[in-house]
């Protein structure tokens, strides 16, 4: 192909467009900044004292809570941010420019003010949470509270990754599917959705370990059942700062495992022809 | 029989056309940025005019006095553009499918299989697009616009991104599957080659207007303006002035040239243009009273070539077979009768 000629060396090998050594250089300090603090926290911790973190972060369920109310988190936050990402991709209406600082809102705001709010909202003595309470449905300290904490902070990751994703569709594809007769919902299922499929995949790890990480809003909202940042705290409140830190290993393979499982979908995804 | 009248704007562009066909295939041709896709996006009803009527036989579209603006997918018209028309996630026979209008339920892979067969691209059904060429790539999409049952083809230059002979074939092929499917085209270009071999109305849009329409012999061989004239190849665009009436025409003249043109005669005196193609005009050995002309630039063409000459104030351009003069050489200029034509300004029509 002629295109690409110009990766065609005199000698017929092809030559890879070279980093420049400056932008290595900016991206080893910054992979050191990142890893460099783990290295020294895990280098001063000794195996009992892990095995200890791991057994009582399960004898708190903190893991097993964790895991389950941010993946739930996270489907929710699919469920509405998908939506939500392509309206503000597509879409054309007044106030467009205020709904999407409004997405970015939570990022600003400290977690623990969102916390506030969302008692403010769903509190025990609110018109809303006597209402829920009324019937059964508990907010504060209870599951649900963890996840609606959770989705208030991780919604934005999701909403825009899907909207970078969406606005790289090509809109002939939707303009071809609407002229062959295609309404909107059927266009978007399955011509816009697919297509933006790999880069709201993208989004969905970044969301699901917001979500796990979550703790200034949670705290607030559902100190139980405890989530491992919450349990974090509790270890750290009540041992010291040592006692606490096998708890955050715990954390970070969790979410190391999480991200690998989601990127072997993501490559079986594009070796199917998802992408 | 299709009526499109349309007014439209987008940002500071204004749109304006209006014309009609009864027959099958109707090429919009002009230069980039007259208008040409806009008004396909309309009639597909992706824009929407602010007012109009567009009418495909019996089925109104979009008429702004009834209030009737169908949404683009019940409007039933095929699209297939230069690039990007086929869905990447989906395999030729899926892409087709796709389109399938919902009669041929519960048939889709013979419906699939006929459709290819008519594109010659059987057994393609498995392939994925990414690994087709530009050329079978557009055939797939015209077989995918085919598959919904259009009451109206809508082409926007597809064979622009083709190689040159793929394309030829593309043209003639497009030609066979518009009889064999009885559907109405209006096809999109600025090739006035290929609006010529697809047409059976040509309508010329420029600047947001139609400045002329009719068949492509018609409009190629009464170009009405300046404009017009240089887009069907009658790129001698000569100003002067009424020297005398003829017929019907005018004897115009400018610098030494006193060329006789056709066309509807302005009055005596006043300014006037005529256009004549380089093929017309003749070279001659310079003798007495023949204009004489300087050659100022040659340039080989595939099987002419092309003499650009100054005859006093004026630039001439001839295309010559055969023996060419050389650069410097003077040479007598002859505009045979009948092969001028009158043509007016475009900034003139409104």
């Amino acid at each position: 192909m002629s295109e690409r000629g110009w990766l065609v060396g005199a000698s017929g090998a092809r030559h890879r467009p070279g980093v420049p050594w400056p932008l290595s250089l900016a991206g080893v300090l910054l992979v050191a900044y990142l890893v460099v603090p783990f290295v020294f926290g895990l280098a001063s911790l000794d195996t009992t004292a892990i095995t200890g973190a791991i057994r009582g972060a399960a004898t708190a369920g903190a893991a097993e809570v964790s895991a389950v109310t941010a993946t739930v988190a996270t489907l929710v936050v699919v469920v509405l941010g998908v939506p939500l990402a392509y309206v503000l991709a597509r879409a054309e209406f007044v106030g467009k420019p205020i709904v999407t600082a409004l997405v970015y809102l939570p990022l600003v705001i400290p977690p623990l003010v969102g916390g506030v709010l969302l008692l403010d909202t769903f509190g025990p003595y609110t018109p809303l949470g006597a209402w829920l309470g009324a019937r059964g449905v508990a907010i504060t300290d209870a599951p649900a509270g963890i996840v609606l904490a959770q989705v208030f902070v991780a919604a934005p990751y999701l909403v825009v990754a899907s909207r970078v994703a969406f606005e790289a569709v090509e809109p002939s594809f939707e303009q071809v599917s609407y002229a062959l007769g295609r309404p909107p919902l059927v266009t978007f299922l399955r011509v816009s959705l697919p297509l933006a499929w790999p880069g709201i995949l993208a989004g969905v790890p970044l969301a699901w370990l917001r979500a796990l990480g979550e703790f200034g809003a949670t705290i607030m909202v559902a100190y139980h059942p405890t989530t491992l940042p919450v349990y974090l705290f509790v270890q750290f409140g009540a041992q010291g700062l040592h006692e606490a830190l096998p708890v955050a290993l715990v954390l970070v393979v969790l979410g190391a495992v999480a991200v690998a499982v989601v990127q072997a979908a993501g490559v079986r995804g594009r070796s199917q022809g998802v992408s | 029989m299709l009526t499109v009248a349309l007014r439209a704007r987008r940002g500071s562009f204004r749109l304006e056309v209006a014309f009609a066909t009864d027959r099958r295939r109707l090429v919009l041709f002009g230069p980039s940025g007259a208008g040409k896709t806009m008004t396909l996006m309309c009639l597909a009803g992706f824009h929407t005019p602010d007012r109009g009527r567009v009418a495909v036989g019996e089925t109104v579209l979009y008429d702004d006095r009834r209030r009737i603006n169908l949404p683009p997918w019940r409007r039933r018209v095929g699209l297939v553009l230069q690039s990007y028309t086929l869905l990447p996630h989906l395999s030729v026979g899926g892409n087709i499918a796709y389109g399938l209008a919902p009669v041929w339920r519960g048939r889709e892979r013979v419906r699939v299989e006929t459709l290819l067969a008519a594109v010659g691209l059987s057994g393609y059904a498995e392939r994925s697009p990414a690994g087709l060429s530009g050329g079978q790539r557009q055939r797939v999409a015209l077989a995918q616009a085919l598959a919904s049952d259009p009451r109206l083809l809508l082409l926007d230059e597809p064979f622009s991104a083709v190689d040159a002979p793929v394309r030829e074939r593309l043209r003639r092929d497009l030609l066979a599957l518009v009889d064999a499917f009885q559907v109405p085209l209006v096809f999109v270009t600025h090739d006035f080659g290929e609006a010529y071999l697809l047409a059976e109305t040509l309508v010329v849009i420029a600047g947001g207007r139609v400045i002329q329409a009719g068949t492509p012999a018609d409009v190629a061989a009464r170009p009405r303006t300046a404009l017009v004239a240089q887009l069907v190849g009658a790129s001698n665009i000569i100003a002067g002035t009424v020297a005398g009436l003829a017929g019907t025409g005018a004897v115009v003249a400018a610098g030494p040239l006193r060329v006789q043109a056709l066309g509807d005669p302005p009055r005596r005196g006043a300014s006037a243009m005529f256009c004549v193609r380089p093929a017309d005009v003749r070279l001659t050995a310079p003798t007495n009273g023949r204009p004489l002309g300087t050659v100022t630039r040659v340039l080989p063409r595939d099987d002419t070539t092309s003499v650009v000459l100054s005859v006093g104030d004026l630039t001439l351009e001839a295309a010559v077979r055969g023996q060419a003069p050389a650069v410097g050489d003077l040479v007598g200029v002859d505009i045979p009768q009948g092969t001028a034509r009158l043509v007016v300004q475009d900034a003139a029509i409104e």
